[in-house]
């Protein structure tokens, strides 16, 4: 069982060649029914000839996997409408002096996130020189590209992210980034929490937890003076609020024990200072931003 | 939580809070925030600006066109800059330095030595050279200087450059730059120009390799944003006495927000005195600001004093020489060369190696910044803040430093302590100095 099965499939149609393609996303994976064999597209590609737009893309969408910048500039929430303009997009690449269009082959966790991860051979230092410059205008592009995709794709690529800096062989890793995903965690709390207890966001604030147990979560003071700290697993983004269920049927979720769609089963608090409950909550409906609205089906 | 990561998070947290709806205008406010967390030694330049250039495209992507400017200028000219490459970037890649210091002899009149620096390729000679009168009064170094020639006692004979140096009638005071570098057995150095000798000087190898006894490093007990408030107070304390009036004044508020800013950022407790502090001298100096006069440290007193009066005691005229190198502290390494002081005012020449790099002239109007905290004081017990005057590279590795000595030396002192203050390290030392 994995995070992506409390997501229903995707698709939205990009432009490839003279026409358009329908891309789909399914069980955590980009597909492209138009092109049956894409592998073979790819090789025919690397070997000078023309790969199409949407083969492209699913390299592209690869190469972002474990991109930090994904998690910075996608969306909060539902209501945090990421807007990007593909025509924009495309002029900018367009713009890219000959040679540039194409970003080196290497993983974007390493390229686009600051120092290095330990223990990856392809891994660069941030520079200034021609080579770094080249990288990042067109990391850019890739990243605006992806996020043109529509807030469907959005969240799922989040989750992707997500999901990949969770595994449990990365917590050194994920130890350098502390700061990142405490605002990447804070940003996407905050939201639900809002919510879940109509506090406001500037008074959320969640660090990552490691280890046993799902975190904690308290809230203090009154008023004004009103705060949530909560402890959250960096696996929170991508089981839990990419796939829309921060907040069911007024539970904060934070735990999946068996994700599925349009069942899944989490463990979720009822109120501050509450132990989490195990209930099993339904999508009911696909209309919010793209993400499933889910409610308690049973106790 | 490291000071880092706590003010990494602060920054991103700032970041997260400024995408909020109705959160227009938060962006000047970060870049101000990201400024001061650089200046405090904490984040780097190059992270920073990441955050601050994934912000601006997370507005954009929301429709929202903030003026805003990340990665531009972050930091003013002059000021501190964590994670730089610096000057001695070997040691900062943990390359042991083969630093050794000589020191001259007994002292003869005319041109001075104030100590030998032997560097891997060149031997840095900071000294005091004193031309015939009819030379003139050179405006430029070069007629002067470039007709010098040098050679020790073993007959080696070495090419030579200058850093910037100063003039004071004739005499001229600044490092003679040896190529390649002397032995360290080398017992006479002579630098004679076109009208015959005009330095020559006995040195003597430093035991221990010239390292100061008994000065270990510890760690500062101040926190960044402590450091940060006590060098904005040197620094304020600098333009004093420089006559630096035309920079924007400290104010309540602006203090507000940067105690403010330091304290959510972790770096500063909500008990520290230090904003009073900082906001006492300013008061003292006339801004408009309070705080209590108790707190302002007796060393700023005493500069604010000497300054303050209609007729000031003059400096002392002589060259002092000391000739020591200090441990490594925040991995910066000095050596401390000795003391020029004159009419114009009291100078410690050093050579250092592990800064970040500066700008090579001062810009007006500014003090530099280095991150480091300099005092001396004197056999009186005297507290003299030591400001950069001047930087000159030495060599990839190694720089040049003049500090001016604020206020001025007014004795031949026997001693000098030197407290040299990093972003998290500081050391004391007892340097005799011989004039």
């Amino acid at each position: 069982m994995s995070w992506f099965d409390s997501l229903p499939p995707a698709e939205v149609t990009v432009p490839c060649g003279a026409g358009a393609h329908t891309v789909r996303w399914t069980a955590g994976q980009l597909t492209l029914p138009a092109h049956p064999d894409a592998e073979a597209e790819l090789v025919l590609g690397a070997l000078g000839g023309d790969k199409p737009e949407c083969v492209t893309l699913t390299e592209t969408w690869a190469r972002h996997a474990a991109d930090l910048a994904v998690l910075t500039t996608g969306p909060r929430c539902a209501a945090d409408r990421v807007h990007v303009d593909r025509d924009e997009v495309a002029a900018q690449r367009a713009s890219l002096p000959p040679g540039w269009t194409q970003a080196v082959s290497v993983p974007l966790v390493a390229r686009l996130t600051g120092p290095a991860v330990p223990g990856r051979a392809t891994l660069r230092p941030l520079g200034y020189g021609i080579d770094e410059t080249r990288r990042r205008q067109v990391d850019l592009i890739e990243l605006l590209e992806l996020l043109a995709l529509g807030p469907e794709f959005q969240f799922r690529l989040s989750g992707t992210v997500s999901a990949a800096w969770a595994a449990p062989d990365r917590a050194g890793e994920r130890a350098g980034r502390g700061p990142a995903f405490a605002a990447a965690l804070t940003g996407r709390l905050a939201p639900a929490a809002g919510d879940w207890l109509g506090i406001a966001p500037d008074a959320v604030t969640v660090t990552p937890h490691e280890g046993p147990g799902w975190g904690t979560l308290a809230v203090t003071g009154t008023g004004t003076a009103r705060r949530l700290h909560a402890s959250l697993p960096v696996g929170w983004l991508a089981d839990v609020w990419a796939c829309g269920m921060a907040v069911a049927g007024g539970h904060l979720v934070v735990a999946v024990d068996e994700p599925g769609y349009p069942l899944a089963r989490v463990r979720a608090l009822p109120a501050p200072g509450a132990e989490p409950v195990a209930v099993t909550v339904r999508a009911e409906r696909d209309d919010r931003g793209g993400l499933p609205v889910w409610a308690v089906a049973s106790d | 939580m490291e000071y880092r990561e706590r003010a990494e998070t602060y920054l991103r947290l700032l970041a997260e809070a400024a995408l909020r709806p109705g959160s227009d205008g938060h962006a000047r406010r970060i870049r101000r925030a990201a400024d001061l967390l650089i200046e405090a030694g904490v984040l780097t330049e190059p992270l920073t600006a990441r955050i601050l250039a994934d912000l601006q495209l997370s507005l954009h992507v929301r429709g929202r066109q903030e003026v805003f400017v990340p990665g531009g200028r972050l930091r003013h000219l002059g000021s501190f800059a964590p994670g730089a490459p610096g000057l001695g970037s070997g040691l900062a890649s943990g390359q042991p330095s083969s630093w050794r210091v000589l020191r001259p002899g007994q002292p003869t009149l005319g041109s001075r030595l104030m100590a030998l620096i032997l560097l891997n390729d060149k031997g840095l000679a900071p000294a005091t050279l004193c031309f015939s009168p009819a030379v003139g009064t050179s405006e430029s170094d070069v007629p002067v200087l470039t007709g010098l020639t040098a050679t020790d006692n073993l007959g080696t004979a070495y090419r030579l450059s200058f850093t910037d140096g100063t003039w004071a009638g004739s005499t001229w005071t600044g490092t003679v730059v040896l190529i390649p570098a002397p032995p360290a057995t080398v017992r006479k150095l002579d630098i004679t120009g076109p009208a015959g000798p005009v330095l020559r000087a006995d040195v003597a190898d430093v035991p221990a390799d010239g390292a100061a006894p008994g000065a270990a490093p510890r760690s500062v007990q101040e926190s960044p944003g402590e450091r940060l408030l006590t060098r904005r107070a040197e620094a304020m304390l600098a333009e004093l006495a420089l006559g630096i009036h035309d920079k924007p004044a400290l104010s309540q508020s602006a203090l507000a927000e940067l105690a403010g800013t330091l304290e959510a950022a972790g770096l500063l407790s909500p008990l520290s005195p230090a904003p009073a502090r900082l906001a006492a001298l300013s008061q003292l100096l006339g801004l408009p600001l309070e705080g209590p006069a108790s707190e302002v440290p007796a060393r700023w007193t005493e500069i604010m004093a000497y300054y303050g009066r209609r007729r000031r005691l003059a400096p002392v005229t002589g060259t002092a020489a000391i000739g020591m190198v200090l441990p490594e502290i925040d991995g910066v390494r000095l050596a401390m060369a000795g003391v020029r002081s004159g009419g114009a005012g009291s100078f410690l020449h050093a050579a250092v190696q592990g800064l970040a790099p500066l700008p090579r002239r001062r810009p007006p109007g500014t003090s530099w910044d280095t991150g480091f905290s300099v005092w001396a004081r004197d056999d009186a017990g005297g507290w003299h803040l030591g400001t950069v005057e001047d930087i000159s590279p030495a060599g990839g590795t190694a720089g040049v430093l003049r500090l001016a000595l604020l206020p001025p030396l007014c004795h031949e002192t026997a001693s000098l302590t030197i407290e040299v203050t990093g972003p998290s390290q500081q050391m004391a030392v007892d340097l005799p100095a011989r004039w």
